[in-house]
């Protein structure tokens, strides 16, 4: 069990040779009320247990996404004519700017499958169900964001496969009614893809998404820790370890090692460059989005191009939307859960759900065409 | 089929209508023009097999686009649907040209620049001039109706533009059009020339060019003897020929001792080392002082100009290794992740350097040559620096890479042992 060696005070604060220190913080930054409920704060222990640490390996990928970027902003250009060159200079010239890009963008990867993983450990335990559904609310749309900076972050670099693969996903955005035409051009401030693209996409990357997902992981947060994390149905209760020192001590480990590979895997395998952008230039074969849009791309290309006479593209974004709505709304919906059981029909989805996107995905890279 | 055959005719009017009503209204750029009621086209397209097939192949022909039809080449009443007055020869009917009167019938428009003008203001108006000078011209003036008139090649009926695709005279298609007679070995045989030059074209890297690859500013016969004007080239002036697209190689050529040398033994110039149908792709191998190279056919062996030829050839392979060499350590470093773009692209002007130095060659000049690959040496070498660096580092990247693992491994286990001891056991819980 946790013990510590300095004994404490009333307040949480240690006594001795910084007694004084802590006083006089505490008086300025009332915390001691945080360090008391972190101490009594209780994570459940179960087979499953190991799933909560996904959720802080993606935290973990984003703060290095964060330190990362900004490494990186000191020599990338957003512009058409300069943004490849750029990164060639931060490849090649820049001490280390080879590792920081390829640590950029292996952890943008590990922090998307890590969601991907937390996504559906918490749909299967049910832990979504009252009175957690804005923290299945407010996760969901951290994963939305995510691949929203995934996507734009993939054009960045100015190379001939983000180039055309941007393409084909700005022009889905053409498929919604009435807005969709409007939305595409405001999304690429002309009616191709061109500099002013490229300085909407980096204002998306670097400036609009950052505080938004700041302040919806800060809700996700505090709402994990208002609420507590969930007990598995049919979990039996109390039945838990210490969040300090046990919990933290555990997450450690994990982020160490994912770390360590986060390192291996971006000297072992470096993210290579690519060639540049040439918009006048025939769209190479195999164009394909970031690996977690190519469920996407490639579940289209099994659709006819009509379908009950509407455009089977359209049909295929729609159904997809609906689906990822179903996904979305699951906590309202799911009223086995709220009575604490376990419906087939839910898990059936998930599987369903996850049978796809793992079906298209491996499709999308073993026969593409 | 009556009714069909019927109604075809008259969609064919129709549109024959509309076409003639649009090329009037063009202030009578189409003299002289197309008759409104063409009874030409009317009779002939409901007649079988060789009667029907030039009205039915006029559908798709450029005179007949631009407003012409029959009776501007063959004469006659294409008002009349009486046949003795469609083809009177009082109404000027000439019925089918004979070859030695084709190249002058055709020169009635095409000879007429204020005519040809109206379609085309770039168009040639002196092709019967120049047929006129040509072996074919020329023979055909002495009686002989074999040899090729205007619509040998382009055909009579369904005539398309040069450019067209589907054109005999498309550049693609030439050689095969002037193959139907120049390799017909019976048609051929009164007159004692070779009948292999497509068998030998189809093998160069003309052709391979082309035909193959359809890069349609490679030559094909017209470009070296001329089209309406075709001769063959004299002895010396094969260089002029082929100096119209290799002029470096003309210009070094004209001012080595070769020119000198080849026209004193009337050899044609180029055609000794490359061929002349046969143009295959050049290599070191035709150079230097031991067979297979070319040179060893005129020098004695031992001798200083096979010297040069030594001396240039090892220039030639020297730079090519390190081209291909630079090249090769270039794709390892990429493939192996690392960025080498700038040194890759520094090869564009290594290769370039190549092709000058295999063209300094027709200078003779193993000082030159030497000058030439010396540019060339340095940018690979600086290339083949850059890739060996890269590859140095990466390996080196991948043995500092252990740092992390232990770092890894150290902290996991400490903290493995923290949780441990904390825990009192494998797994403490409360």
């Amino acid at each position: 069990m946790a013990t510590t060696s300095e004994p404490k005070r009333a307040g949480g604060f240690p006594e001795g040779r910084f007694a004084g220190l802590a006083a006089w913080l505490e008086s300025r930054m009332p915390l001691s009320g945080v360090l008391e409920f972190l101490r009594h704060k209780e994570v459940p222990w179960h087979k499953g247990t190991f799933l909560y640490l996904f959720g802080g390996i993606a935290l973990l990928l984003f703060g290095v996404q964060v330190v990362t970027g900004i490494l990186l902003m000191f020599y990338y250009v957003p512009a058409a004519d300069q943004a490849y060159e750029s990164i060639l200079l931060i490849s090649a010239q820049v001490p280390f700017g080879w590792l920081i890009r390829s640590i950029h963008s292996w952890s943008a990867n590990l922090m998307i499958l890590a969601l991907f993983i937390h996504l559906f450990s918490v749909y299967f335990m049910r832990a979504y169900r009252p009175p957690r559904e804005l923290i299945w609310v407010s996760g969901f749309i951290l994963l939305v964001l995510s691949m929203t900076f995934g996507f734009s972050g993939y054009l960045l670099p100015w190379t001939k496969l983000s180039y055309f693969a941007t393409k084909i996903g700005t022009d889905v955005t053409k498929v919604i009614p009435v807005v969709g035409e409007g939305m595409r051009n405001f999304l690429l401030g002309a009616n191709e893809i061109s500099g002013p693209t490229l300085t909407r996409f980096f204002a998306l990357h670097v400036a609009i998404l950052p505080p938004i997902f700041t302040i919806v992981l800060g809700l996700h947060l505090l709402l994990i820790q208002l609420l507590g994390m969930s007990q598995p149905i049919g979990g039996a209760k109390g039945k838990g370890i210490p969040f300090v020192p046990n919990f933290v001590l555990r997450e450690s480990i994990v982020w160490v090692i994912v770390l360590g590979l986060l390192a291996v895997l971006s000297v072992y395998l470096p993210w290579e460059v690519g060639e540049k952008a040439d918009p006048l230039a025939p769209a190479p074969a195999g164009i394909r989005p970031e690996w977690f849009f190519t469920f996407m791309s490639q579940s289209l290309k099994y659709i006819p191009p009509k379908v009950l006479g509407m455009e089977g593209e359209a049909l295929g974004i729609y159904a997809i939307g609906a689906g990822g709505l179903i996904f979305f709304l699951v906590p309202f919906w799911d009223g086995w859960a709220r009575q604490g059981k376990r419906h087939w029909l839910v898990t059936g989805f998930g599987a369903v759900v996850i049978v796809f996107l793992v079906t298209m995905t491996l499709l999308a890279y073993l026969k593409p065409y | 089929m009556r009714a069909r055959s019927w109604m075809k005719q008259a969609l064919w009017l129709t549109g024959a209508s509309a076409v003639l009503l649009l090329a009037s209204s063009d202030a009578g750029a189409a003299a002289p023009a197309a008759p409104r009621v063409d009874t030409c086209v009317q009779c002939h397209r409901a007649l079988p097999a060789k009667l029907g097939a030039p009205a039915a192949a006029m559908a798709n022909d450029i005179h007949a686009q631009k407003g012409l039809s029959c009776v501007n080449c063959h004469g006659g009443d294409p008002a009349s649907f009486d046949i003795k007055i469609a083809k009177s020869k009082e109404k000027g009917y000439i019925g089918r040209p004979k070859p030695a009167q084709i190249p002058a019938l055709c020169d009635k428009c095409h000879g007429d620049l204020a005519f040809m003008r109206r379609f085309n203001p770039s168009i040639a108006v002196d092709q019967f001039k120049a047929y006129q000078t040509s072996v074919h011209g020329k023979r055909l003036a002495q009686g002989d109706v074999k040899v090729a008139t205007c619509a040998s090649c382009h055909g009579a009926h369904g005539i398309l533009p040069a450019a067209h695709a589907n054109s005999s005279v498309y550049a693609p298609s030439v050689a095969k059009t002037c193959a139907r007679c120049h390799s017909d070995k019976e048609y051929m045989k009164d007159y004692k020339i070779p009948t292999n030059q497509l068998e030998n074209y189809l093998q160069s890297v003309h052709a391979d060019l082309l035909i193959n690859k359809r890069e349609l500013s490679a030559p094909s016969c017209n470009d070296c003897h001329g089209n309406h004007g075709a001769f063959p080239p004299a002895v010396d002036s094969v260089s002029g020929m082929c100096g119209q697209c290799h002029v470096n190689n003309r210009d070094l050529f004209v001012k080595s001792p070769h020119k000198a040398a080849f026209e004193k033994m009337k050899v044609p110039e180029c055609v000794v080392c490359h061929s002349n149908h046969k143009v295959v792709r050049v290599s070191e191998e035709m150079i230097g002082d031991t067979r297979p190279a070319l040179c060893v056919m005129c020098h004695p062996p031992g001798s200083q100009p096979l010297k040069v030829a030594a001396g240039m050839r090892k220039r030639i392979e020297d730079l090519k290794g390190l081209i291909q060499r630079a090249t090769s350590e270039l794709d390892a470093a990429e493939h192996r992740g690392m960025e080498v773009s700038e040194a890759k692209f520094s090869m564009k002007e290594a290769r370039t350097t190549l092709i000058k130095v295999r063209t300094q060659v027709h200078s003779l000049a193993l000082k030159e040559v030497e000058k030439e690959a010396e540019g060339g040496t340095k940018i690979a070498k600086s290339a083949l620096a850059t890739a060996l660096a890269a590859i140095e580092e990466f390996y080196a990247r991948r043995r500092w890479v252990i740092l992390p693992i232990i770092l890894t491994v150290l902290m996991a286990g400490l903290l493995f042992l923290k949780l441990r001891e904390v825990e009192g056991g494998p797994r403490g819980r409360t």
